[in-house]
């Protein structure tokens, strides 16, 4: 059967065929499936690149913002040289270079190049725009030292003075004189009671009262008057837009007065104008003294002259005591013993004489001047500047105890905020972690149940960012900030107490948003950063409040602090003995405690917020756009 | 000599080994088909998403602003960004807008006034959609494996699978917020 024989094996051959065929297509599909892979790898690779090439633009932007905030009067070659950046590898292959352009005079373009593995790169070009001192922001609060609108009460024992933390850590050695204490408000008054020194000026909008022993290296300034009855040293001289008053004390330099001047005891080493009388008991003034008033001396000796526009009244009962000349406009009245109590007799007046026998010759001509002598009149004390009022150009131009509106601010907030838990820290060992992404507890006690919190995305201060929200903070064991910025809100109080730590790491910031009371225990520690300001120009601590209750913020702790405090509405008490470093901004600030108050001149350069409302003089860098991105 | 041949029975078993044996290998040979087939829809569903990722991602980030229009994309390019490269891959030195739509398995795109022109084509569906500062683009490829989300892009009824892309746009966020 030939037939049978030629179709032997036909169906094998058939199935021999398929299977070829299969194995071809799926040869074909596996080298396909091949290609798409390394197709999606290159595509992953690719946006790697892009990823680093714009982590490059944003980095050199953040650059050059820091260089500004460093110097702001960086110029272009400066910024371009901190926006420009090369690194070939970190790892995995990835790498990004940054080199900045300036196009012309208000914009700069970064080139940017990122990588991952040779073969994948991509570019991007950025445009950024330089703002200059009149850009829109918010002004930084911190930028006046101590300042209590309504009162500032000083009677501990610790020093105020100031720093810069960007130069490093404070020493008491390298600390300069820039601590500001002042009011703002008409009826606001100063007290100084304690023996605390005061490296800086002190600004009244009302009365000061100086009854302690505190050294202030400053000038003493008030739009009302000043008393200065403790043993006080002051450096920088008085200005009293009222009457002066000395019982005791030191001043080293000029006394300024609009209303009397009255001094029983101490020393002046300058000037002293008055546009009110004068009067002093046994005093010797270096310099001169000149009154719109009457002048009246009980002994004493001036060695740079006597000028007035109304009467003198000299009592000396040696030679030579009254040098630069005696002139005034209206009458002398001169008891002496002596023949010649007025160096070179220099004496010159236009109403009547009043003069013992042993100096019968100064009823006449030429010491009787007619015209009267001409005698120039004192000049106004400058006002301390009172909030929302326009004071000359080269002051500050407008001051505002609340230039940041923070009810109107925190109050959004609170609208805001969907959810409100408690939060709660026991005693250590419990450890609760907050990140710009996720807040939880690390360590719990025995029975407690975790808490995690994660942040919304809501504006504060005009500025987006991640806010979480608490209804009430108490920290009693250890509570962390880590990993960037943390905006925290806390609808109602915020304490640590007991052995309690706030921890803030390095490289880390918070800003408290706290609308209840805050207040830091004995024993309870804060621990920030050595540079008072961080990334981008935020305090590394601060702490805004809208409590308008007494007695807002109590600062207690024995152990140091820093804190940049804005609490316009309420009382700040710092009554522990740990140094408070910062600033404080509240209606009234007591130190009361032995702890002294460090200023850092690094907050006045500090970015608050993010905005049109406000005006501030510093110079920063926007964004504009991405152009020409290519692959 | 007596023929030897094959018995009936030995005929029968042996074409129904031979039959089960095509048969097995025929259906399997199918099956493979039909895996090649739905792979073949895969890699343009991937290079669909690939493609149309690098152009709107390009787009999206250089843009001003984005919104939708009668279910067409429209991406504003300002002039103050300097030189920004449209969809068609030329440069634009002065501010312009982009259209993108989808028309009928295709992904267009147009330049200010200009033609349409087609970027992409493999497209069941896409739609578009602007929330706040993220521009969300759900495309619909036939390839899709059942367990991408599903959803009615085109209106007819029937809901397609997609994938969705998200795009911040970046320069706007940047812009404001600096």
């Amino acid at each position: 059967m030939p037939g049978c024989c030629n179709q032997r094996g036909v169906s094998s051959v058939v199935v021999l065929l398929l299977t070829f065929a299969a194995s071809l297509l799926v040869f074909t599909v596996l080298q396909d499936s091949v290609v798409q892979e390394r197709m999606s790898g290159n595509f992953q690779k690719r946006l790697n690149a892009e990823y680093q090439a714009d982590r490059a633009s944003y980095d050199s932007f953040h650059r050059m913002n820091d260089a500004l905030w460093r110097n702001p009067a960086a110029t272009d070659a400066e910024l371009l040289a901190a926006a420009s950046r090369q690194q070939t590898d970190t790892g995995g292959g990835r790498g990004l270079q940054a080199l900045g352009t300036a196009i012309d005079a208000a914009n700069i373009s970064i080139l940017t190049r990122g990588q991952r593995y040779a073969d994948s790169k991509y570019s991007n070009q950025a445009l950024l725009r330089k703002h200059l001192a009149t850009a829109p922001a918010l002004a930084s609060p911190f930028s006046h030292g101590i300042t209590g609108c309504d009162g500032v009460l000083l009677n501990g024992s610790g020093l105020i003075d100031s720093y810069d933390s960007a130069d490093g850590a404070y020493n008491r050695a390298g600390a300069s004189n820039n601590a500001t204490v002042r009011t703002l408000r008409s009826t606001a008054d100063i007290s100084l009671t304690g023996n605390a020194p005061i490296f800086g000026d002190v600004l009244s909008t009302n009365n000061i009262v100086i009854s302690g022993s505190s050294a202030i290296s400053g000038k003493v300034h008030s739009n009302g008057s000043i008393t200065l009855s403790g043993g006080s040293e002051i450096g920088g001289g008085i200005l009293a837009g009222a009457a002066y008053n000395q019982s005791s004390g030191k001043v080293l330099a000029n006394i300024h007065a609009n209303g009397n001047v009255r001094i029983t005891q101490g020393i002046v080493g300058g000037h002293i104008r008055t546009r009110g009388h004068y009067y002093h008991e046994g005093l010797s003034v270096p310099g001169e003294v000149r009154a719109n008033g009457n002048i009246e001396m009980k002994q004493g000796q001036v060695a740079g002259g006597i000028r007035t526009v109304g009467n003198v009244s000299l009592i000396s009962w040696s030679s030579n005591m009254f040098s630069g000349g005696v002139h005034a406009s209206g009458n002398i009245n001169l008891t002496t013993s002596v023949n010649s109590p007025i160096t070179a007799d220099d004496l010159r007046y236009g109403g009547t004489a009043t003069v013992p026998n042993v100096v019968a010759h100064y009823r006449t001509a030429p010491y009787y001047q007619t015209p009267a002598p001409f005698i120039s009149s004192v000049d106004v004390v400058a006002e301390v500047p009172i909030e929302n009022t326009t004071v000359p150009p080269e002051d500050e131009a407008y001051v505002s105890c609340d230039p940041l509106n923070i009810a109107e601010h925190s109050s959004r907030l609170a609208e805001q905020a969907t959810e409100l838990p408690v939060l709660s820290l026991t005693t250590l060992p419990e450890v609760y972690t907050l990140t710009p992404l996720l807040g939880q507890y690390n360590t719990l006690g025995s029975g407690r149940s975790q808490l995690r919190l994660t942040p919304q995305n809501l504006a504060f201060l005009n500025r987006q960012q991640a806010v979480y929200s608490l209804q009430s903070l108490t920290i009693g064991g250890n509570f962390y900030i880590s990993g960037g910025h943390v905006t925290l809100f806390v609808a109602g109080d915020v304490s640590l107490s007991g052995d309690s730590r706030l921890t803030i790491a390095e490289g880390s910031s918070l800003t408290l948003v706290v609308r209840g009371k805050f207040s830091v225990g004995a024993s309870a520690r804060v621990i920030t950063p050595v540079a008072g300001v961080g990334v981008d120009g935020v305090p590394v601590f601060s702490v805004y409040s809208d409590y308008s209750g007494a007695d807002g913020i109590t600062l207690s702790g024995a152990s140091d602090l820093y804190a940049a405090i804005y609490a316009p509405l309420t009382d700040v008490k710092v009554q522990g003995s740990g140094q408070l470093f910062g600033s404080v901004l509240a209606k009234t600030v007591a130190a009361t405690g032995a702890g002294g108050i460090h200023y850092d001149e690094a907050l006045g350069r500090a970015k608050v917020g993010n905005g049109n409302n406000g005006s501030s003089a510093v110079r920063r860098i926007s964004f504009i756009g991405w152009s020409a991105s290519q692959s | 000599m007596p023929k030897h041949g094959f018995t009936l029975v030995e005929l029968m078993v042996a074409l129904a080994l031979s039959s089960l044996l095509v048969l097995g290998v025929g259906s399997a040979f199918i099956s493979i088909k039909q895996t090649a087939g739905q792979i073949k829809q895969l890699e343009t569903a991937q290079e669909v998403i690939r493609s149309s990722q690098i152009v709107l991602s390009r787009s999206l980030k250089q843009a001003a602003s984005a919104l939708v229009v009668d279910a067409e994309l429209l991406v504003t390019h300002n002039a103050a960004t300097g030189t920004v490269t449209d969809c068609l891959g030329q440069t634009q030195t002065a501010a312009f807008t982009e259209r993108f739509r989808w028309q009928g398995e295709l992904l267009q795109c147009q330049v200010a006034a200009g033609d349409w022109v087609t970027l992409l084509s493999g497209i069941s569906a896409a739609q578009f959609n602007v929330a706040d500062q993220l521009v969300s683009v759900r495309l619909a490829s036939p390839g899709l494996a059942d367990n991408f989300p599903a959803a009615d892009l085109t209106g007819d009824g029937q809901p397609e699978r997609f994938i969705q892309l998200d795009f911040a746009l970046k320069s706007q966020i940047l812009a404001d917020n600096t």
